[in-house]
């Protein structure tokens, strides 16, 4: 896998995945060729067993039918024919005197052990494997009693059965070795297919993190998890490259709207240095300087308080506190500006105190901003109508004023940042007010909403959970 | 009066002493917490204006050894930092008052006077008088020459305010936060409404006018001889 530089090569997913493979094909293969070596190693020694038991019987019938003479040159015959290598007969009393018996020299001495002769029986032949020194080859030997207490012996070379299991020993360890290097290109090819996928993942967040966010991951064909990670992780691009334009847009407002006051001060104060101007217009000049700082300070602020707002670190007491109250005693502090711009106030606050968990003066100051705005968009003779009510669990602020209303286009991007329907930008404000109460009000788990009829009004509707 | 500021940057220490001086007070200054600390401690002072961000040993720390000496010095933090838990921090380690950059030099002064009543356990007075004009704060009951002027609830604060720091001018943003006890900055005219309103009460008919305005400071009540 060519994952760049400094990977461990046997760290890989390929590598694992291709070393469980080869030991897993090579456990399984194992496994069956020795249950099959079994059952044949078996089966060979039951049909040599049978042969035995039958080629037994049938001498003791001869034996109990023709006497010593014809069985002793059948015994020899047998053997001749078998191969003298290959089998053996005898015939002994029960003390191992030997009365007749095929030609022995291959055979060396086996010697019959008087335990087995003694529990011999007749009809009951008893079987044995024995090595025999001067051969290759083991052989199995049957011992069985005649009628007559003679006992007959028969013993034959398993050489036949031992080379078919070598020959199939060695066929097997063949093809376990075809059977692991096979495992581990399956292994190798699969994983590596697989892995594909993720290299692409991979390859192409390493150059994003080169700074080049127009890469996206292509779609292959590796199957349904490497695509929903390579489009999730796509999707994830998508949302941060949003952000980052946002982001600079939001940049290049707080930029322009810094410069603008920064370059009126410092006109003013150019101003104040070549011009001869007299004490009280110095002062006058001195004292829009404030104006301009203080601006510049409560947008900087706004700011800060929103960063703090979105990034959903803003800590809120919880304490309670009765809503309906608080929404009055700010209506109050707007009632001479009402007046004097000829605006009808009224507050319609329930009577019942409406708690509501969170910061007291930062919802008022939400229901000042949207006062503000209010106080600013009605003409005189206008109304604004506050009301609180708490209703079906919520605690619900609407603000109606009779103003000039929003336009349709303006209307959903009004809660954006330096966002202002006011293209002039002749009325005073960043355009951050709305943007820091939506915040605020998402904070404390609430909702804003607006509706708006141009030349008609607007609704404002602030939704809060209410708390008891 | 004599004021400590421990304040490491230059210009606006140069800035604030000279406002202090023009106050009345008598004003020394340290550029680092280590120095500010000696002086405190060996010194009498009666309120110290003390930087958080300092060479040395921070502002913080200096309060709490401070405190730790048992002097009582009402100390005034100033700071950038301007979340609730900074604030919370600052009154925590012993300070008596938080101020955020860049702040009015007349809420600075203002504040070092209130730390000073405070300290002296000065009583606040229960009627306050300026020229002819004079607030009985208990009854709430006032009068200019020999009219009686009756006040809606939120003016009354306003006069009552304006009243205790006669001579000192007093910001928008002063007399929402202590008057009113609000936390927002308006985009209209309140408290331009309200002085107007205030001023037709007070000033109206009177020659001699007590409500003053000062372009991008705020208002001062006082008598102009």
């Amino acid at each position: 896998m060519s994952l760049k530089t400094g990977v461990n090569i046997f760290n890989t997913v390929v590598f694992r995945l291709t070393l469980w493979y080869t030991v897993l094909f090579a456990a399984f293969g194992i496994a069956g060729f020795y249950v099959i070596y079994l059952t044949l190693s078996t089966n060979l020694q039951k049909r040599m067993d049978e042969d035995l038991l039958n080629e037994v019987a049938e001498f003791s019938e001869i034996y109990r039918l023709h006497g010593p003479q014809i069985l002793e040159s059948l015994l020899i015959n047998e053997a001749q024919s078998e191969g003298i290598t290959r089998m053996y007969c005898r015939l002994m009393t029960p003390e191992r005197k030997v009365l007749a018996s095929s030609d022995m020299r291959e055979w060396g001495d086996v010697i019959t052990d008087p335990a087995v002769i003694a529990e011999s029986r007749e009809g009951s032949p008893v079987l044995m494997t024995r090595q025999v020194p001067s051969l290759k080859y083991s052989a199995r030997i049957v011992v069985a009693r005649m009628y007559d207490g003679k006992i007959l012996e028969l013993g034959e070379s398993m050489e036949d059965d031992e080379d078919l299991k070598a020959h199939y020993r060695e066929m097997s360890q063949a093809a376990v070795a075809v059977m692991l290097i096979a495992g581990a290109m399956v292994g190798w090819f699969v994983s590596r297919k697989a892995m594909l996928g993720v290299e692409r993942v991979t390859n192409t967040a390493i150059s994003i993190g080169r700074g080049d966010l127009d890469h996206r991951v292509p779609l292959g064909r590796e199957g349904a998890e490497i695509q929903a990670l390579a489009i999730a992780f796509n999707e994830m691009i998508n949302r941060i490259s949003v952000l980052i334009t946002e982001l600079k847009d939001v940049t290049n407002s707080i930029a322009h709207d810094l410069k603008s006051p920064i370059t009126r001060i410092r006109v003013m104060a150019e101003t104040a240095l070549t011009e001869n101007e007299s004490k009280d217009e110095y002062r006058e000049m001195a004292g829009m300087v404030i104006e301009e700082c203080d601006n510049l300070v409560g947008m900087i602020d706004t700011l800060l308080d929103l960063a703090e707002a979105e990034a959903g670190v803003m800590k809120l007491p919880g304490d309670l506190f009765d809503l309906a109250e608080s929404v009055k005693s700010v209506c109050e502090l707007y009632d001479i500006v009402a007046q004097q711009n000829g605006i009808t106030c009224t507050v319609d606050v329930s009577p019942e105190p409406v708690s509501v968990k969170g910061d007291k003066k930062r919802i008022q100051g939400v229901i000042a901003n949207i006062l503000d705005n209010a106080m600013k968009y009605t003409p005189a003779d206008g109304k604004i109508a506050v009301r609180v009510r708490a209703l079906f669990g919520y605690a619900i602020v609407t603000v109606t004023d009779s103003g000039i209303g929003i336009s349709e286009s303006d209307l959903p991007r009004i809660f954006e940042p330096f966002y202002r329907a006011d293209r002039s930008r002749s009325t005073r404000g960043y355009g951050l007010g709305l943007s820091l109460v939506q915040s605020v009000i998402r904070a404390h788990g609430g909702k804003v909403e607006v509706r708006s009829t141009p030349s008609v009004g607007t609704i404002f509707t602030i939704i809060l959970p209410y708390s008891s | 009066m004599r004021i400590l500021l421990v304040e490491d940057d230059v210009r606006t220490a140069a800035f604030i002493i000279k406002g202090l001086k023009q106050a009345g007070y008598v004003a020394e200054h340290a550029t680092d917490g280590e120095t500010g600390l000696h002086m405190a401690l060996n010194e009498a002072y009666d309120a110290a204006v003390v930087d958080i961000m300092l060479p040395h040993m921070d502002g913080l720390l200096l309060t709490e050894k401070l405190r730790k000496h048992k002097k009582n010095l009402p100390v005034i933090f100033l700071s950038a930092r301007r979340t609730v838990e900074d604030r919370v921090k600052g009154l925590q380690t012993g300070g008596d008052d938080y101020l955020v950059k860049p702040f009015a030099f007349t809420e600075l002064l203002a504040r070092i006077q209130a730390l000073i009543r405070r300290a002296g356990s000065i009583s606040e007075p229960s009627s306050l008088t300026i020229a002819d004009l004079s607030v009985d704060i208990l009854k709430r009951k006032i009068t200019r020459g020999d009219r009686v002027i009756e006040l809606q609830f939120l003016e009354f604060s306003l006069l009552e305010y304006l009243m205790r720091n006669a001579g000192v001018a007093v910001s928008k943003t002063m007399i929402m936060e202590h008057v009113w006890n609000y936390d927002f900055d308006p985009q209209t005219n309140v408290v331009e409404a309200r002085i107007c309103h205030l001023r037709e009460k007070i000033d109206r008919g009177f020659d001699k006018k007590l409500i003053h305005t000062i372009r991008g400071v705020g208002y001062v009540l006082e008598d102009r001889g």
